[in-house]
């Protein structure tokens, strides 16, 4: 019987080797494993045999058909995936996975907050409705001063107004703290400009300050660089041009070297090599005074800047009133 | 501030060609709006203007016959209206190519052929103004190029002047700058006053009234002088700076201010009742008209310029008609005043006139250098106007204005600037920039400050004076040491709150601060209704934004009306984080941080493979209790919550920390049909503050069960009126210690279940934390779950 069954394993084997589709399969494992099959006949045949072949017999014959059926489930499972393989389309697309977007202001904003997170500055947030006082008179804007005229400012009575520049936000922070002091602060602010493509009357600003012992005009230029090389991700020089704010002297207009050309000229910085971006300075004396901090111990500097501005410069966005206008085609550019 | 090259180059000898001249000024902080090349076109010649003849088809053309040295007369085709025939004027013939690339060919206009075109200072880029032909003077020579005739090689700057800089709003500043910067020689204008017969003081008296608001008051006479068309030369200049020449005199008065800066006022002396000037405050009521033809009640706290009788123009501001040059003008009281900035600036902001006079005075004027702008008038008035000059000038300067000393310390500066400028060097640029040495030593110097720099009066001004002509380019940048704080935040709430919605998929807007007061009579909410409590903006730009938000919900309804209804993208989920503003009944105003969320068409963004869901109540259900749950905030949703947005019954409210601080629900129809939304949306709000209040502490990790949980689905079959939340709250009055959890996993409504009626199947989790349940003990409690399900929620049980 030994010998009957080692021809009947090759047999098998062959059969399963030689079915190619599902139904040869099926032919051949009724052929030998089915109610009347060639393997099924030995196990009937086992209980006429002599009382101690029984279980030498019956540990074969499991052993075989364990192995046959093992062969057939190998088998079946190859003609499986081979014929769904044939019915796929790999080219439909693949599942959609809905995702969210954060506002192009924000994604600037995040990025430049962690850069200042990482130099260690504050991140303060100030009311957007203002008085008079925070927003011009502490930051040295005289009453009746032309430089007002800079500013345009909407007016909500009782004598507030609507914040035009973050600005209000360093004297708010440096009544409640003593030096040293850096900080930033990024949000709305408003000027009754009428809109054009690089106007709005609300736009967002970031602003920034540092107080030490010992903060100069050249600390000022080495944090703006550390910054704009971070979020341009290339690294830029700075350029100062003088210009004017009451609460900082000296003034100062900031480029930074073209991002794209590296400062050699080309369409995105007009091929002047420079893109202008903002305002910065030395804190004036007067600002030190209506704080109550000592202008001689104390020097700082702020800077401020819109954050429409570097979003646009950073993704080449030509139009500031798209910002507001929150079309999908817009926000959906910026995963 | 307009001037050109060449003008500017007769107060300072420049070796700089305009666009390097361009890079300088930006270098000192002068911002160039503007750097254009004029007379950029050609072909254009003097011609003279022989006939003019009606146009036959036109009314408002005439057809003249030009002589423009040409071999042939030229029959042109013009609508101008200025000229007669014997003036000369430029001609643009056959060929020519005038600014922006416009080309002159024979062309025939009403059916006429018209050979050229007659010009006008706009179309030759002289002036912005169109103000007819340009008419030369009469001996100009015919067919001579309009370029070289005008010596139009020249370049005209924009210039950008900041408001502490007054002194560059006269040629003579700026080029004092690029004198001390590139230390090169400042020229003084011309001023050569011929002596005669006449003496100023006794022509006319001038008395100060009030000296707070004039400080000084000179003022020379002139006689015989002959009104008239100014120089050529002058004409175009003042157009250049966007100034119209009116006659010799009135040009000369602006001349000088342009170039000196200091603005001056021509009188008609005749015109001057009783020969006598009185600088005094308006009485309350009094009118004047002033020369731009408007009659303007004054208040007591404006000055005026008076004679006996009457006021002869608004201080500083704009002259009165009444004292006007006018044709037979022969005698000139030219005027150089020095007025309180402040009240100026009050005066035309009150009056809303800002003039080339009162921009300048409001800023600051120079009190010394007005007697030189007032001898330079007069000079130019005896040279081009026939004038001759009385000797002396009324010089009424009641108490002298002191001169500002400033004291600056050479380490101080070096140490601000972080730059090891040498002391010599410091002494030098101080010189250079006009400003008077009182006193030197090792520590530093003492200076006077010139009389045309009226901002400066401190250190740190001197120190920024240094730096300027420096140069900012030679500040080394360094970084600071920054010293680590401990504990810094490293994140805010809202930006988690921002990150759990982009993460459910939604989009985020950023919507204007303003909305219009009309918005919630249109969507339809309540005249008594809080929303209604907003700030209102006292000079908005336009009706659209004449109040500040007090809802997120305009904002995100007008980007829905813009995405859904404009474009056709019906699938929006949007949310906005930002404030809204208050104004309480005592008028004070307050500002709130919330979150809106708005949701309509399909909860996913639609594919093959996906089956589409629209959004619905339970989709904004879901998202808010997600994200607050995320957030570790703690809530209850308030049923029957009514919100003045929502549809009736659709609304739910969220309670934090006993407080209403947000809602959800679906938005009325009338509303969204009033912003032109035709499907449904649904909208949430909730309130930062309160969240954050709320919120509990960090994450706390629970440890993993040791011990198997066994599942049972029981389906209720109740009537439709019975909640899931009324299941659930029977299940839990079983006070079934080893029920870990349970969840809603199927509702239906069908025929299987009979009209009434619905199936609800909760899964329920048992488990006990410190052994392993038998089959036995669970169906037993299932079972008696089941059993007082029909008592108490009159539920059958479904197999």
């Amino acid at each position: 019987m030994e010998k009957e069954l080692e021809k009947l394993a090759g047999e098998i084997a062959a059969a399963v080797n030689a079915a190619k589709t599902r139904e040869e399969l099926e032919a051949a494992r009724v052929k030998y494993l089915g109610k009347k099959g060639a393997l099924t006949a030995f196990f009937d045949k086992l209980g006429s045999l002599p009382k101690e072949e029984k279980p030498k017999a019956g540990a074969l014959l499991n052993t075989l058909r364990n192995k046959a059926d093992a062969l057939l489930g190998e088998k079946a499972e190859g003609l499986e995936s081979c014929s769904e393989s044939n019915a796929l389309d790999a080219t439909l697309p693949g599942r959609n996975f809905s995702t969210g977007r954060y506002h192009p202001l924000t994604i600037i904003s995040n990025e430049a907050k962690e850069i200042f997170k990482s130099l260690n500055f504050q991140i303060i947030e100030g009311p957007e409705i203002e008085s008079d006082y925070y927003n011009f008179e502490a930051l040295n804007f005289p009453p009746h001063h032309p430089a007002r005229d800079m500013q345009n400012s909407f007016h909500l009575g009782n004598g507030m107004l609507l914040r035009t520049h973050t600005s209000p936000v360093q004297v708010r922070t440096m009544e409640k703290q003593k030096p040293p002091l850096r900080m930033i602060t990024i949000g709305k602010c408003y000027r009754s400009d009428a809109s054009d493509q690089t106007h709005t009357p609300m736009f967002h600003q970031i602003e920034g300050l540092m107080v030490d012992e010992n903060i100069n005009f050249g600390d000022l230029k080495g944090i703006l660089k550390v910054f704009f090389s971070r979020l341009f991700e290339r690294e830029v020089n700075i350029r100062f041009n003088p210009s004017y704010f009451p609460f900082t002297e000296p003034s100062v207009e900031v480029s930074f070297s073209c991002h794209v050309c590296g400062g050699s000229g080309c369409s995105v910085c007009k091929k002047t090599g420079w893109i202008e971006i903002g305002g910065a300075g030395m804190v004036d004396p007067n600002v030190f005074k209506s704080i109550g901090y000592d202008s001689e111990r104390w020097t700082g500097f702020a800077f401020g800047w819109g954050i429409e501005r570097l979003a646009m410069i950073k993704y080449g966005i030509n139009d500031i009133r798209l910002f507001p206008e929150n079309d999908l085609r817009f926000l959906g550019q910026f995963e | 501030m307009k001037l050109t090259y060449n003008w500017l180059k007769e107060f300072v000898d420049l070796d700089l060609a305009p666009e390097a001249l361009s890079a300088k000024f930006i270098s000192l902080g002068i911002e160039v709006e503007s750097l254009t090349r004029l007379g950029d076109f050609s072909g254009v010649v003097v011609g003279l203007i022989e006939k003019i003849e009606a146009h036959p088809n036109a009314d408002k053309l005439v057809y003249c016959t030009v002589d423009a040295g040409k071999e042939k007369k030229l029959n042109i085709v013009c609508g101008a209206k200025n000229m007669k025939a014997g003036d000369k004027v430029p001609v643009a013939v056959d060929g020519a190519e005038l600014p922006g690339g416009f080309k002159i060919k024979h062309t025939k206009l009403r059916g006429l052929l018209s050979e050229g075109m007659l010009c006008s200072s706009k179309e030759l880029g002289i002036s912005e103004e169109a103000d007819g032909l340009l008419i030369l003077p009469s001996d100009a020579p015919i067919g001579k190029d309009i370029t070289e005739y005008l010596n139009l090689k020249d370049w005209l700057f924009s210039l950008e002047i900041l408001p502490n800089r007054p002194d560059y709003l006269g040629i003579i500043g700026v080029a004092r700058m690029l004198s001390a910067s590139l230390k090169i020689p400042l020229k003084t204008p011309e001023i050569e006053i011929k002596k005669t017969d006449g003496k100023a003081a006794s022509e006319v008296k001038v008395t100060i009234a009030d000296k707070e608001l004039c400080p000084r008051y000179t003022a020379r006479i002139i006689k015989g002088v002959k009104p008239g068309a100014s120089p050529l030369l002058m004409q175009l200049r003042l157009k250049f700076a966007g100034v119209r020449p009116i006659n010799n005199i009135v040009d000369v008065t602006n001349y000088v201010l342009l170039e000196l800066g200091h603005p001056l006022h021509a009188f008609d002396k005749k015109l001057i009742s009783g020969n006598h000037i009185i600088v005094r405050r308006a009485e309350k009521g009094e009118k004047m008209t002033t020369l731009d033809g408007v009659t303007r009640e004054l208040g007591a706290d404006m000055l005026v310029i008076a004679d006996e009788q009457k006021a002869v123009a608004l201080a500083g501001i704009m002259g009165g008609n009444n004292s006007e040059i006018n044709s037979s003008t022969t005698e000139v009281l030219l005027e150089s005043a020095f007025f309180d900035a402040v009240n100026i600036r009050k005066t035309s902001k009150t009056i809303n006139l800002s003039t080339e006079a009162s921009f300048r005075f409001e800023r600051g004027m120079d009190h010394e250098g007005m007697i030189r702008a007032l001898d330079r008038a007069a000079y130019l008035l005896q040279k081009y106007c026939g004038g001759e000059v009385c000797e002396g000038i009324i010089d009424i300067y009641p108490e002298k204005i002191k001169a500002r000393k400033i004291t600056t310390r050479f380490d101080r500066v070096r140490k601000l600037l972080g730059t090891d400028i040498p002391d010599g060097e410091m002494l030098g640029i101080s010189e250079r920039l006009g400003f008077k040495m009182l006193a030197k030593d090792k520590t530093g110097f003492t200076v006077e400050v010139p009389s045309f720099r009226v901002e400066l009066d401190r250190e740190i001004d001197m120190i920024e004076e240094i730096a300027q002509v420096y140069g900012y380019e030679q500040i080394k940048e360094r970084t600071p040491l920054i010293s680590l704080t401990s504990c810094i935040p490293q994140t805010s709430f809202e930006d988690e709150v921002k990150r759990a919605l982009v993460g459910r998929g939604l989009y985020e807007a950023v919507n204007w601060s303003f909305m219009a007061k009309s918005w919630f009579d249109k969507g339809g909410f309540p005249a008594g209704s809080p929303l209604r409590e907003y700030p209102e903006i006292l000079n908005p730009l336009t009706d659209e934004w004449n109040v500040m938000r007090t809802t997120l919900l305009p904002g995100l309804l007008a980007n829905t009306t813009h995405n859904v209804t404009r474009f056709g993208n019906r699938n929006l989920r949007l949310f906005e984080v930002g404030k809204v503003f208050l104004k309480d009944s005592a008028g004070k105003f307050s500002e709130h941080k919330n979150i809106g969320i708005i949701a309509t068409g399909l909860i996913s963004d639609p594919g093959w493979a996906e089956s589409p869901v629209e959004a619905d109540l339970y989709y904004i259900k879901g998202l808010v209790e997600s994200v607050l749950a995320s957030l570790r905030v703690p809530y209850e949703l308030l049923e029957g919550y009514e919100g003045e947005a929502y549809e009736k019954g659709s609304a739910v409210g969220v309670s934090i920390n006993g407080k209403t601080a947000g809602c959800f629900g679906e938005l009325r129809r009338n509303l969204l049909k009033a912003f032109d939304i035709k499907q449904r949306v649904f909208y949430s709000k909730l309130e930062i503050p309160s969240m954050e209040a709320a919120r509990t502490g960090t994450i706390k990790f629970t440890h993993l069960p040791k011990f198997p949980a066994i599942k049972r689905d029981i389906s209720f079959i109740v009537r439709k009126n019975i909640t899931s939340a009324a299941i659930s709250a029977y299940i839990e009055s079983l006070r079934i210690k080893l029920i870990e959890k349970m969840t809603v996993t199927a509702v239906y409504e069908g025929d299987n279940v009979g009209k009434e009626l619905k199936s609800v199947t909760f899964a329920i989790v048992f488990r006990s934390p410190d052994r392993t349940l038998t089959d036995k003990e669970v169906d037993d409690l299932n079972n008696s779950i089941i059993a007082g399900a029909a008592e108490k929620l009159g539920a059958v049980i479904r197999k």
